[in-house]
Parts: C-alpha cells; structure tokens; sequence
C-alpha cells in the first residue's frame, strides 16, 4: 500500500462531537467510500477512534483513508450522546492518511497466487513500467486532491481558520 | 546527502481588525496559481476563553529538474484572536481582530531525490557540478525564488495595507 498523503490537524476549544464525525462520514459517503470503524477505544475522558474507507477505482487500483480521531481532557458541555447535540470542550488530534493499493484483488503475487512465480512477474512489470506514470499521473495526483478535500471538509466542520474553502479536489478522482 | 540553503525570508506582524480567512485564500490562491503543491505541516488552533491561538506551518515544494527543488515555507499565527463584526458599505460583515504574524522563507535544495550520495566520487562530481557546470541555472533559480517571495510579500502587504 503507498501512501500519498499524511497529515494531522490538533483543536482544542469547544466543538459538536456529533456534527464532527457526522461530516466525515457524509463526505465518505459522497465520495462513493465504504468505510467502517476499525478502532474504538474509552478510557475516562479520553477517546480514540478510527474509520477505514476504501473506494475501488477499478479492478487493479484502490483508494485508501484512515481517519483516526483522538481526544483527550473530554469535558461535557450540553447533550448527551443520546441527543441530536452533544458539544464537548477538549484537546483532540486528527490524523489521516491518503493512499492506494493496487492489485487488490489478489490476482497478482497475493494469496494463493504468491507461489506463481510469473503472475508476480507480471505485476511487477505492470506496477513498475507499464502503470508506472499511470499511477503518479492520475492515481496519485488524484488521491492528493482528493486527502485535501477531507482535510478542508474536516477543518471547515471544526470551524476553523485555516479552511481552505476556495480549492477543493474533485471528490471522484 | 541533502543540501538545503536558505535564500530568502520575510516577514510580516499586523495588530488590528482582519478577514482571516481572505487571507488564507490570498495565500493559497497564490501558491496555487504558481504551480506549487501544498504540504500543511502543522494545523493546529486552541479556543480558549473566547481567544483563539492559531499555528499554520506549510511547506509548498516546486521541481526545478530532476537535481534541484525549492521549497515555500510559511508561517502563519494568530494569537488573542477574537470576532469582529463590522459594517462595510452600509452592510455587515464578519471579521477577526488579534496578533498576526506571518513569515515567508524560501529554501533551495539539491540533491534532493538523493542519488549523488553514497561515494566519495559522486560527492566530488556533485560539487564540480554546482560549482562549475551549473552555478549560472542554480543563480537563475534563485532569482526567479526571490522573485516569487516578494509578490507574495507585497500581496499581503498590501492586505495590510502595511506597505509603503
């Protein structure tokens, strides 16, 4: 799996917890991902969480994000999670990660294909000359555009300052 | 290994009533425009008591050849940053007041896909490279740096309405 982007964003003040991972997910959504929760951790007023989204291109190449949320020095300030409004006062930390794997689906130099000694030929002749500049053309610029629409999404949603509002990335590639 | 030289900084300090976000849109619109892409190295923003405190680091990176990259640091920073509304043109308008700080640093490096490292032969033909071969495009480049750092300057400058 490569990875295209890495970036972190760090908040702390008053936000909606809900509104929050609410965006997210709708901007997952938007952009034709499917995403799970793959972390959930709780430990008195700290919590980490986080998400995993995929978006298969074609047969040969997928995008990759993970969101992961951390909070810490949690303090209630109206709402409960049961509610529609659930605003937190804390510190938190966002972290994501852009990337891409190709050949997912295991045809090449994977699984059971790991002991074919051509078929692994094959996908490193694919994914080092043939798709070489494919890939840093349109699959990696692409993914670039597209972890900086999340990131902006994400800092617009916290309401903060430096949102870039003005360039956002095509969403489907 | 490396090599990184800094060519040029500037910088800029306003107090007083701005549009923070306008600002960040100059900024960007700017580096875009250029043909850089943009490397945010630090977003952070605290919100306490109403104030907030703000730190935006990016470094936006620009290939001149396969040999030679320059790169755009920034530095913004808001401190004591509070909501202002104001009445512009009889209509009204959301705008900030605080402390801002903002630098512009330029870098050049070489060498930077590391491939003329690792022997003391390649080290040797490197710096008769940069200091015979090339030193007139490497002064060029340089150039067309300062350049680049002085629009920008001038942009926010003039946001500022600091310049003179």
């Amino acid at each position: 799996m490569a990875q295209v982007l890495a970036e972190s964003i760090k908040y702390a003040g008053e936000f909606d917890f809900k509104k929050l991972i609410s965006a997210m997910v709708s901007w997952l959504s938007d952009a034709n991902f499917e995403y799970h929760e793959s972390d959930y951790i709780q430990k008195d007023n700290e919590l980490e969480i986080e998400y995993k989204a995929e978006r298969k291109r074609n047969e040969w190449f997928m995008d990759t994000i993970t969101v992961h949320y951390h909070f810490w020095g949690i303090k209630v300030i109206r709402g409960s999670s049961l509610e529609s409004e659930h605003v937190l006062d804390a510190r938190l930390q966002i972290d994501f990660k852009i990337g891409y794997e190709t050949g997912y689906e295991g045809m090449f130099g994977k699984s059971h294909f790991r002991s074919n000694k051509f078929k692994e030929w094959v996908f490193e002749v694919l994914q080092k000359t043939i798709l070489k500049y494919d890939l840093k053309a349109n699959y990696e610029d692409s993914g670039y555009r597209l972890g900086r629409s999340i990131i902006n999404h994400m800092k617009e949603s916290l309401g903060m300052e430096m949102g870039l509002t003005r360039w956002e990335g095509p969403m489907n590639g | 290994m490396v090599e990184r030289r800094k060519v040029l900084q500037k910088s800029v300090k306003y107090e007083g009533v701005f549009d923070s976000k306008e600002l960040f849109r100059l900024i960007t619109d700017y580096q875009i425009s250029k043909g850089f892409d943009l490397d945010e190295k630090k977003v952070e923003e605290y919100n306490r008591n109403g104030k907030k405190t703000v730190n935006w680091i990016s470094e936006a990176p620009y290939k001149i050849s396969d040999y030679v990259e320059t790169k755009m640091q920034m530095f913004v920073g808001y401190t004591n940053l509070k909501d202002k509304v104001i009445e512009l043109d009889g209509k009204k308008k959301n705008m900030k007041e605080g402390n801002v700080t903002i630098s512009i640093t330029r870098w050049i490096e070489t060498d930077y896909e590391k491939k003329w490292e690792g022997s003391a032969w390649k080290w040797f033909f490197r710096i008769f490279a940069e200091k015979v071969l090339i030193k007139a495009r490497l002064e060029e480049g340089q150039e067309s740096i300062t350049k680049n750092v002085n629009e920008l300057y001038s942009l926010i400058s003039k946001f500022f309405n600091v310049g003179r």
